[in-house]
């Protein structure tokens, strides 16, 4: 398969730099855009492309794009690009991969986006714990200034556009979008009511847009080639482009490859070496931490957004997390959901409090001191947490609980028949 | 209108209304810990879950973010959102401290009402709760963090709605921590207000801590008498002690904010050397005694010496009662007597003054409700967050909704950063000032004047097209920095606004509680002749031979004046704080506070509102304990429980000193009053918390008093006294921890004169031979040439407002205060 996004290549593994990029026919897609295209038609365009966005929600990117049109906006102020690159999803480690790959790849689709939505300035927002990847890109970003792609008039055009890197001060809720735009401007990282959108009142009260770095990284692809190529890289008819998958978990060699989306899970797992040690799949997140559980009768589901909601599943981020028949889910889920809690902003209830009482309850029928009560009351917790709090956040943590009851309550029941965890005696044995 | 049902009741609301609102328009008080009515909508502790149901499609809403829309149907009683509510109990509880039996806010707990309401009532998890550390928040506020159920509500009004910097939010998760950076005072004077928003007790009344659970205590209708906002309060008292004061909500006047001195200054009402029994030549007496003995006296001097020798004064913190009782006593043998409405002239002139114009300017009157709704406002003449501090907050809200607030000031430090601009203005020009504006209102641009401060035409060009394209204009002034032309120009800016159809509303501040009412009663005095202040001046002056003072603060009017009073044939005191004065008088008679009578207060806008007392006034009871506890069979009457509210004392005097039944009723007295004048009508029929009524000014012919020009001293500072946030007035000034919290008295210069002048931690401030030493501190906002100093600082013989005054840096003496914020200081540490 021919790879888009991380089709330049650096030296000695290294990160493309300008003159790699350039070689891989880099920012002509820019220069193509700048010269030829009105803004109006990239949004078309992305519009007809089907992208959506990468960062877990799926959203027509296009539309979102269309969007920013509203003339209010337009007054001649500020309007702002935001480059989600908080990725702190547990098993998520795509967008980095392909910062420290290929850096360019995302400057110059932020800076495409940026024109198509006439925006005047963008920011990266990226994870706090990502020390080498903003290396990498505060440095690709002082080649592209130096060569004229980003700055005043860039690449000789009358569009000026620029881009700052800021380094978030590290939390999970920085993730969403309105809670980094708080982050971005200094106040505490908490999510805003919508509405009013970014798009209407965003960053500093302005227009904005975020987007996630693979989605950016999408664009240039799509402004050089068109809507029709970009929908033909898909595997399965109703997707567009390519997708960066991810593993981790009980997988032999877990990696971050580029395939077209749609490509079925059991391909992705194969391409990995399988399940470690041989061992039987028990399941898989397909897309990070706050994805729904797949089971080994879903091998050959399309890893793409619709195909995976009906199997009752996201795609997410599309970076799963497989767990083998040798792991308790249960155990895997305290894990979770103590990740979970500990990033909650603390702004509403359900959230701040009733995700640690969810892992109290976990705690102790993972012990082997839960009741089937327990079991139930789990349930109910999280129903009742899932729709009713103020942000995505604790509708994401209650969503793997919802899988793990489905999928596994005879697992919780055992736990609490036994008295204790019935994988434990497995694991010594694996262990012995 | 949106129609929709709630559960069950149909009920129509304006387009907007959240759900929250609607349901209590419908007579269904949705759960509520976040939000509250002022500071709008959050979203944060999801109790206030409904069901609605819309074109047959049904989900849970949080009602507080949810506006209510046409064929809704809304129900908090199906099961779905009963079980989320009672969830959210249960969450609230697992970490919140089951101290209850000795928490403060027992049985006024908003988490106690509604986590029972909810239904939920066991504990279904074994596991530690969270603590945290409590922080030293200053006298007023006691920290108990413990309790947090992480509403938001605190954080969002101190910085929010009024503007503080020093308290706010940290942590995240379920370690969120509402606290200062470092343990100290909270400097927002609204600090108090945490204590009620707070939906549970992580914000108490340190005053009140441990003295009385909330049940026991015996609770009124009052009026704060700290300013002339008029701010309805509930007084709480057990003992025969006033322990406690909180805001009572009245939309029509303040909502449901105070500030701290309405809310921790009481502590005058048990002063240990209040007088609280008859005294006749400083003996205890009985009343009929006393009572004989000042008739006798002041009778007798009016025989000898003329009734015109004998003064009768009482001041601003007199009821309107008090006053009507105060001018029948001027009848008979005392027929000729002079009132005096005021105690202290110069303040008398200007209340006049502010009158004359409100009466003269055919605007409507600003109301305290109606200043936040301004969408341009003026305030001039005055810091009024130390004047009139929710005067100030209210003024706040008008730059958060985005209005423009311009402020002509002299060291306002509250409204600064919020105001579109900040004119410091010295009172001597203020007149020329609003002169200029007001031609500029009219389409007319002067030349700018010599001493005109560069920037400020500028200022004035916006400030007036601000004020003509305003839908709401609003002029608010202070009193004790004007001068006569700053009145008169005051006037004629209304005038201007008006004729370019923009008629503004207009209001002032009056001194005391009762200032608008006083002027309105001096302004009808002077109509019969006698001059505002006249008869105070020659009373001070020492001219006269009697005199009966009732309520009335003249401690700081020198030592020239006090020897004159003392040297009366007759002095009469009615009072109930304790001063040279009372020591010196030849008969005392102990009144009530505001907090242990009935009356009525005229509030500066006009507003006649009516109060009745808490508590019936006597030694309090734990001064009379033995063995520390608490008698269990109340004593038949209360010791030391002998003081009369004012108004039935002088009516009891004038029946001894004149003849004729002595009223015993207050509608007697008001009545009278109400039939006096058309202004006055319908004064009797007031009810103690209910929205008062709007007396109107236009019905009453003042004449303009006599006030001189305010002149820049030729050499030196001109020298303003002016109240400051807390503790400088006659009342908050007696109170602890006020006067801890309020700190040592400060001289404010402007940054350029105190560079000049090389102050920087002390001053010394010489006039006519005198000499007084304070702490000074240089603030922006000061016009340069003047020097602002609190109105309690004492002199041996007071100054008048500009008086030059020559100022001198002394070395430091211990540490500096701190920078700019309010005047409190550190007092030790959390016990």
């Amino acid at each position: 398969m021919e790879e888009v996004l991380l089709k330049a290549k650096g030296r000695d593994g290294g990160p493309a730099l300008l003159e790699d990029y350039r070689a891989a026919g880099g920012y002509a897609a820019l220069a193509h855009v700048l010269r030829e295209r009105a803004p109006q038609d990239l949004v078309e365009i992305v519009k007809q492309s089907g992208l959506r966005g990468r960062g877990g929600a799926g959203f027509p990117s296009g539309l979102k794009w269309s969007f920013m049109g509203a003339p209010e906006g337009k007054d001649g102020g500020a309007r702002y690009l935001v480059c989600n690159a908080d990725e702190m999803e547990p098993g998520t480690y795509k967008d980095r991969v392909l910062i420290e790959r290929n850096p360019h790849l995302l400057i110059e689709g932020m800076a495409i986006a940026a024109y198509a939505m006439e925006m005047t300035e963008g920011y990266v927002f990226i994870r706090r714990e990502y020390f080498e990847p903003s290396r990498i890109l505060e440095r690709a970003l002082g080649e592209a200034r130096a060569a004229g792609l980003l700055g005043p008039r860039l690449a000789g055009s009358g569009f000026s556009f620029d881009i700052h890197l800021h380094r978030s001060a590290g939390r999970y809720i920085c993730g969403e979008e309105t809670a980094l735009l708080s982050g971005l401007e200094g106040r505490r990282a908490i999510p805003r009511a919508k509405p009013p959108y970014p798009a209407a009142h965003g960053l500093w009260g302005r227009p904005t847009t975020v987007h996630n770095v693979e989605t950016l990284a999408c664009v240039p692809g799509i402004a050089a080639h068109g809507a029709a190529w970009f929908k033909g890289l898909a595997a399965n008819p109703e997707g567009a482009g390519t997708k960066l998958y991810a593993g981790s978990g009980a997988v032999e060699r877990p990696h971050c490859l580029e395939r077209p989306i749609g490509t079925p899970l059991g391909e992705l797992l194969e391409e990995m070496g399988g399940v470690r040690g041989g061992r039987k799949l028990l399941a898989v997140m397909p897309g990070g931490a706050s994805t729904n559980f797949l089971t080994a009768e879903h091998l050959d589901a399309p890893m793409d957004f619709d195909p995976l909601v009906r199997h009752g599943s996201r795609l997410g981020t599309g970076t799963f997390i497989v767990l083998s028949e040798d792991d308790c889910p249960v155990r895997a889920m305290v894990n979770l959901q103590r990740f979970f809690a500990r990033e909650s902003c603390g702004f509403c209830t359900p959230c701040r409090e009733g995700l640690p009482y969810g892992v109290y309850l976990l705690q102790r029928l993972e012990r082997g001191e839960g009741t089937r009560e327990e079991i139930d009351r789990l349930e109910n917790l999280y129903l009742n947490i899932g729709p009713n709090s103020f942000c995505a956040h604790a509708t994401g943590a209650a969503e793997p609980v919802g899988g793990l009851l489905r999928h596994f309550r005879g697992i919780l029941e055992e736990h609490v028949k036994e008295r204790g965890c019935p994988f434990a005696a497995r694991r010594e044995l694996a262990h012995a | 209108m949106p129609e929709i049902l709630f559960d069950g009741r149909r009920v129509a609301v304006e387009p907007g209304t959240n759900l929250v609102e609607a349901g209590l328009a419908a007579g269904v008080p949705v759960p509520i810990y976040c939000y509250q009515r002022d500071l709008g909508p959050a979203g944060a502790c999801r109790v206030c879950a409904v069901s609605v149901t819309m074109q047959g499609k049904s989900r849970l809403v949080m009602a507080c973010m949810t506006q209510a829309a046409d064929g809704m149907e809304v129900t908090t009683l199906d099961p779905r959102s009963r079980e989320f509510r009672r969830w959210v109990s249960e969450w609230l509880m697992m970490n919140h401290p089951h101290d209850c039996p000795v928490c403060d806010e027992g049985g006024e707990c908003q988490l106690q009402d509604l986590t029972i309401a909810t239904g939920h009532g066991i504990r279904r998890i074994q596991r530690p709760k969270r603590t945290f550390r409590n922080q030293y928040l200053g006298e007023f506020i006691q920290h108990e963090m413990n309790r947090c159920i992480t509403c938001y509500r605190c954080s969002r009004f101190y910085q929010e709605y009024a503007g503080g910097r020093d308290f706010g939010v940290t942590g995240s998760r379920d370690r969120v921590y509402f606290g200062r950076f470092a343990d100290g005072p909270l400097e927002s004077p609204f600090s108090g207000n945490l204590v009620e928003l707070c939906p549970t007790g992580v914000f108490t009344d340190k005053l009140f801590r441990y003295r009385s659970r909330v049940w026991d205590l015996e609770i009124s209708h009052s009026i704060c008498p700290h300013c002339s906002v008029g701010c309805n309060v509930r007084p709480g008292a057990r003992h025969r002690e006033l322990q406690r004061v909180r805001v009572s909500e009245n939309r029509a006047v303040n909502g449901v904010f105070l500030c701290d001195r309405g809310q921790f200054g009481h502590g005058y009402v048990e002063e240990p050397r209040r007088p609280r029994e008859p005294r006749v030549a400083g003996r205890a007496a009985t009343w009929d005694e006393a009572l004989a003995v000042a008739a006798g006296d002041l009778v007798a001097v009016a025989r000898e010496h003329g009734p015109g020798s004998v003064a009768l004064v009482a001041s601003s913190r007199a009821t309107l009662e008090t006053h009507a009782a105060l001018a029948a006593l001027a009848t008979g043998p005392l027929a000729g007597a002079r009132l005096a409405r005021f105690d202290d002239p110069a303040r008398a002139r200007r209340a006049l003054a502010a009158l004359a114009v409100l009466a003269r300017a055919g605007c409507p009157p600003l109301e305290q409700r109606e200043i936040g709704a301004c969408d341009a406002l003026l305030v001039a003449g005055t810091s009024l967050v130390d004047e009139a501090p929710l005067a100030a907050l209210a003024a706040l809200q008008v730059a958060r909704r985005g209005g423009a607030l311009f402020v002509l000031g002299a060291g306002e430090r509250y409204l600064a950063d919020a105001a579109k601009a900040v004119l410091p203005t010295h009172p001597s020009r203020l007149a020329a000032t609003l002169g200029a504006l007001a031609a500029r209102v009219g389409g007319e641009a002067r030349a700018p004047e010599p001493r005109e401060p560069a920037g400020e035409a500028e200022v004035l060009a916006g400030l007036a097209r601000a004020l003509r394209e305003a839908r709401r204009p609003g002029l608010l002034f202070g009193s004790d920095l004007l001068d006569g032309p700053a009145f008169a120009a005051a006037a004629s800016l209304a005038r201007a606004l008006a004729g370019a159809g923009a008629t503004p509303r207009l209001g002032f501040l009056f001194p005391g509680p009762n200032g608008f009412g006083a002027a309105a009663l001096a302004a009808a005095d002077a109509a019969s002749g006698s001059s505002p202040a006249g008869a105070l001046e020659d009373l001070l002056a020492g001219h006269l031979r009697g005199a009966l003072l009732v309520e009335c603060d003249l401690e700081r009017a020198g030592t020239r004046a006090l020897s004159a009073l003392r040297e009366l044939d007759c002095l009469v005191v009615l009072d109930y704080l304790a001063g040279p004065l009372v020591d010196a008088a030849h008969v005392v008679l102990p009144a009530r506070t505001t907090y242990e009578s009935s009356g009525t207060y005229v509030n500066r806008e006009g507003r006649a509102q009516a109060f009745t007392g808490a508590l019936v006034p006597g030694e309090p009871v734990r001064a009379l304990l033995h063995d520390g506890s608490f008698p269990r069979h109340p004593l038949p009457a209360p010791p030391r429980g002998n003081s009369w509210p004012a108004w039935r004392a002088l009516e009891e005097l004038r029946a001894w000193a004149v003849g004729g039944p002595a009223a015993r009723e207050r509608p007697e007295i008001l009545g009278a009053l109400a039939a006096s004048h058309p202004f006055w009508s319908g004064i009797e029929t007031l009810t103690p918390g209910s929205p008062g009524a709007v007396l109107d000014p236009a019905r009453l012919a003042v004449a303009v008093p006599d006030l001189a020009a305010f002149a820049e001293p030729a050499a030196g500072l001109a020298l303003f006294a002016r109240d400051r946030t807390l503790g400088s007035e006659p009342l908050s000034r007696r109170a602890e921890p006020m006067r801890r919290m309020a700190g040592p008295p400060l001289a404010l210069l402007s940054p350029d004169d105190a560079t000049a002048l090389g102050v920087a931690g002390r001053v010394e401030l010489r006039a006519d031979g005198q000499a007084v030493a304070l702490a000074a501190r240089a603030l922006a906002g000061v016009p340069r040439g003047v020097v602002i100093v609190p109105r309690d600082l004492e002199w041996p013989e007071p100054l008048p407002q500009g008086a030059a005054v020559e100022a001198r840096a002394l070395a430091e003496e211990g540490a500096a205060p701190g920078p700019d914020g309010p005047q409190r200081a550190a007092t030790g540490a959390d016990p």
